[in-house]
C-alpha cells in the first residue's frame, strides 16, 4: 500500500502539472505521514541529497559550458564541422551532428547543444534553402550526443544515483563509442534525407581552411582531451577538473579569443545558476522519495517482479528500456536518472548487467525522451529556435528517432560498445 | 509593431521579484566563489602539495545556498521542471483553480522544509564540522531560507493565479 501510494501520489502530481520536485516531495510526504514516520526526515533527507561531494562538479561543468557558449566557442566548432563535412551531401545537417558531437564535449549537456549549435544551424540552413522541419529535427536530435561524451553531468547523475561507487573516469569512456555510432548513423540518416529532398552540395573548401579551422577549434577540444584524460589518468578527481575547465574556459574566452565581456560572463554565471538550481533541487527532492524506496524494499521488489516476467539478462534489459522510454515521453532526465537508477540497477546488477551498460542504456533511452512529446525538453528548444510548430516537427522526425532508436538498441544488445574502451584504459 | 509594454509590478509583488533577483544574485555569488575555492584546492593539492581540509566542507556548503537560493528564485520564475500538458488544458476556471491548488501545495511543502531546517539547525548547531570552523548548523541555513522564500514565492502565485489567471499562465 506504501509502495502504491508514494508512486501512485508523485504521477498524479506529476500528471496534474506540479513540478517533479515539488511532486517527488509531496509524494514523499504522503508516505512518511502514511507509515508514521517523523516529518523531519524531509528536510534531513533533502539535504543529505545534495550533500555528495561528487554534485560540486555539475554546476562547475554547466558553468564552463555557458562560459563556451557565451564566449565564441560554437562558432569555431561549426567552422571545423563545416570544413569536415561541409561538402557532403546536405552539408548543414551533417556540420550540426558533427558540431554537436565537439561541443556537447564542451557543454555535455543536450539543451547548451541544441541551443548552441542549434541556435547557429538552423537559421543558416532556413536561409540556404533546407527545410525549416529538416533543419530542426536534424538538429535535436544530433544534441543526444552531447548526453554520452565527456562531461556529460547526466553521467555523473548517473554516478551519484548509483550511491558513488562507479568510476566517473569509467562512465566517461563508456559514452564514447555509443556517442560516436550515434553521430555516425544520425549523418547517414542526414544524408539519406537530404538526397531524397534534393538539398544542395559545396565544395570540399581545401585542406588549408580545414587546419586553419582545426588550429582556431583545437583549443576548446583541449578541454574536453584535457578533462578526460586528466580524469581518466586519476590525474585529478571529477570535481577538480571541473573547476579547471571552468578557469580553462574563463581564459580561453576572456583572453585568448577575446570574446567574452563583462556582461557575457553575468549572463553565462546567471545562466548556470538557475539550470543547476533546479537541477540539484531535483537531485535533493530524489534522495527523500530514494530513501523511502530503499524504507519499503522497493528494488528487491522490482527484482522479483522483473523475475516473473523475463528470465535472462536480455529480456529484462529489453523491457527495462521499454519503460524506460514510456517515462522519457513525459519526465525530464535529470529526473528520471534519479528515480530509475535506485530501482533499476539492482535489478540489472541481480541479471549480471554491467552498471556501466545500464548506465549508458538508461540515459540514451531517457534522452530519446528529450525529443519525444509531450515533455521533450530539446524538440521545445528546437522548435523554438527553427520557428516551427512542434506538430510539423513531429511528422518528419521518423527517420531520425527511428536513427536514434535502432543506436539505443545496438547499445542495448551489444554490451562491448560501452564496456569495451573502459577495459581497454584501465 | 512593438509588443505591448509589460506593465511594471507595484508594491509587495515588486518587493517578491526584487527578493527573487537577490536569490538568484546570491545563488550567482555561492557559484562563483564555488570556483574558488576548487580552483584554490586544485592549486594547493597540486601546486603547494598541501590538500586543505576546509576546502570540501566550504564547497558543500556553497553547493546547498545555490540550490536553495536558486531553487526558491524558480519557484518565483515558474521554471521548475514539470509537465504541463494536462494542466494548461480544460476551461480556465479548472486551469485557476489548479494553479492556486498547486501553489498553496508548494507553500506547505516550502513550510514543512523551512521548519525542518530549522529544527535540525538548531538539534546540530553545537557540532562542529570536521574541516572547518564552523557549526553544522550552517548546513541547514540556506534550505531554511530558501524554504521560507518558497512559501513566500508560491503564496504569491497562488494569489496571482486566483486574481489574475492570465497573469502568471505561461
Amino acid at each position: 500500500m506504501a509502495i502504491a501510494l508514494l508512486f501512485g501520489v508523485f504521477l498524479l502530481l506529476l500528471l496534474l502539472g506540479l513540478p517533479v520536485a515539488f511532486s517527488l516531495l509531496a509524494a514523499s510526504l504522503a508516505t512518511l505521514l502514511y507509515l508514521d514516520l517523523p516529518l523531519i526526515v524531509l528536510a534531513q533527507q533533502t539535504i543529505a541529497g545534495a550533500g555528495s561531494a561528487t554534485l560540486i562538479a555539475i554546476p562547475l561543468f554547466i558553468f564552463a559550458g555557458e562560459l563556451m557558449l557565451r564566449g565564441g566557442l560554437s562558432e569555431r566548432l561549426i567552422g571545423l564541422a563545416a570544413a569536415l563535412v561541409g561538402h557532403l551531401k546536405g552539408g548543414l545537417g551533417q556540420v550540426s551532428v558533427l558540431a554537436s558531437l565537439f561541443f556537447g564535449g564542451v557543454s555535455g549537456s543536450a539543451i547548451a547543444d541544441v541551443s548552441a549549435v542549434g541556435g547557429a544551424m538552423i537559421p543558416q540552413m532556413v536561409q540556404r534553402g533546407y527545410d525549416r522541419d529538416y533543419a530542426v529535427n536534424v538538429s535535436i536530435t544530433a544534441a543526444l550526443v552531447a548526453l554520452l561524451v565527456p562531461p556529460s553531468h547526466n553521467l555523473i547523475l548517473y554516478s551519484a544515483a548509483a550511491g558513488g561507487g562507479l568510476s566517473i573516469a569509467d562512465l566517461f569512456a563508456a559514452g564514447l563509442l555509443p556517442a560516436l555510432l550515434m553521430t555516425v548513423v544520425l549523418m547517414l540518416t542526414g544524408w539519406l534525407v537530404s538526397r531524397r529532398r534534393g538539398y544542395a552540395t559545396d565544395a570540399f573548401p581545401g585542406f588549408t581552411v580545414v587546419l586553419v579551422r582545426l588550429i582556431a577549434a583545437l583549443p576548446g577540444l583541449g578541454l574536453v582531451a584535457l578533462i578526460f584524460i586528466g580524469i581518466r589518468a586519476g590525474i585529478f578527481t571529477a570535481v577538480e577538473s571541473a573547476a579547471i575547465a571552468v578557469i580553462y574556459a574563463l581564459l580561453l574566452t576572456a583572453l585568448v579569443y577575446r570574446s567574452l565581456k563583462g556582461p557575457a560572463f553575468l549572463e553565462a554565471l546567471l545562466g548556470a545558476t538557475r539550470t543547476t538550481g533546479i537541477i540539484l533541487f531535483v537531485i535533493a527532492s530524489a534522495a527523500v522519495f530514494g530513501w523511502l524506496l530503499a524504507y519499503l524494499q522497493v528494488p528487491a521488489a522490482a527484482v522479483s517482479m522483473l523475475q516473473a516476467l523475463a528470465d535472462s539478462p536480455l529480456a529484462v534489459l529489453l523491457l527495462i528500456v521499454l519503460l524506460l522510454l514510456a517515462l522519457g515521453t513525459f519526465m525530464d532526465l535529470a529526473p528520471m536518472i534519479l528515480i530509475c537508477t535506485p530501482i533499476f540497477l539492482p535489478v540489472a546488477r541481480a541479471y549480471g548487467i554491467d552498471p556501466l551498460h545500464f548506465g549508458v542504456v538508461l540515459i540514451l533511452a531517457g534522452g530519446i525522451g528529450l525529443v519525444t512529446p509531450p515533455v521533450g525538453s530539446v524538440l521545445f528548444v528546437g522548435a523554438a529556435i527553427g520557428q516551427i510548430d512542434v506538430a510539423r516537427t513531429l511528422r518528419s522526425i521518423w527517420p531520425f528517432w527511428l536513427a536514434a532508436l535502432a543506436v539505443l538498441l545496438l547499445v542495448t544488445l551489444l554490451p562491448g560498445l560501452s564496456l569495451w574502451l573502459p577495459a581497454q584504459l584501465r | 509593431m512593438n509588443a505591448p509594454a509589460v506593465p511594471e509590478p507595484v508594491g509587495w509583488q515588486r518587493l517578491s521579484r526584487q527578493l527573487a533577483r537577490l536569490a538568484q544574485a546570491i545563488a550567482g555569488l555561492a557559484l562563483a566563489l564555488l570556483v574558488l575555492v576548487q580552483t584554490w584546492q586544485v592549486f594547493a593539492r597540486y601546486v603547494l602539495n598541501a590538500s586543505p581540509g576546509w576546502t570540501e566542507p566550504l564547497a558543500l556548503l556553497l553547493l546547498s545556498t545555490l540550490m536553495s537560493l536558486a531553487a526558491a528564485s524558480a519557484v518565483h520564475a515558474d521554471s521548475h521542471f514539470s509537465f504541463r500538458l494536462l494542466s494548461e488544458s480544460g476551461s480556465p476556471q479548472r486551469r485557476r483553480w489548479l494553479g492556486v491548488l498547486q501553489s498553496l501545495l508548494i507553500a506547505a511543502l516550502g513550510l514543512l522544509l523551512a521548519v525542518g531546517s530549522i529544527r535540525l539547525l538548531h538539534a546540530v548547531s553545537d557540532i562542529k564540522q570536521a574541516g572547518i570552523a564552523l557549526s553544522q548548523g550552517w548546513l541547514y541555513l540556506p534550505l531554511a531560507v530558501g524554504g521560507a522564500l518558497i512559501v513566500a514565492f508560491a503564496l504569491e502565485r497562488a494569489w496571482l493565479s486566483w486574481r489574475k489567471p492570465a497573469e502568471v499562465a505561461r
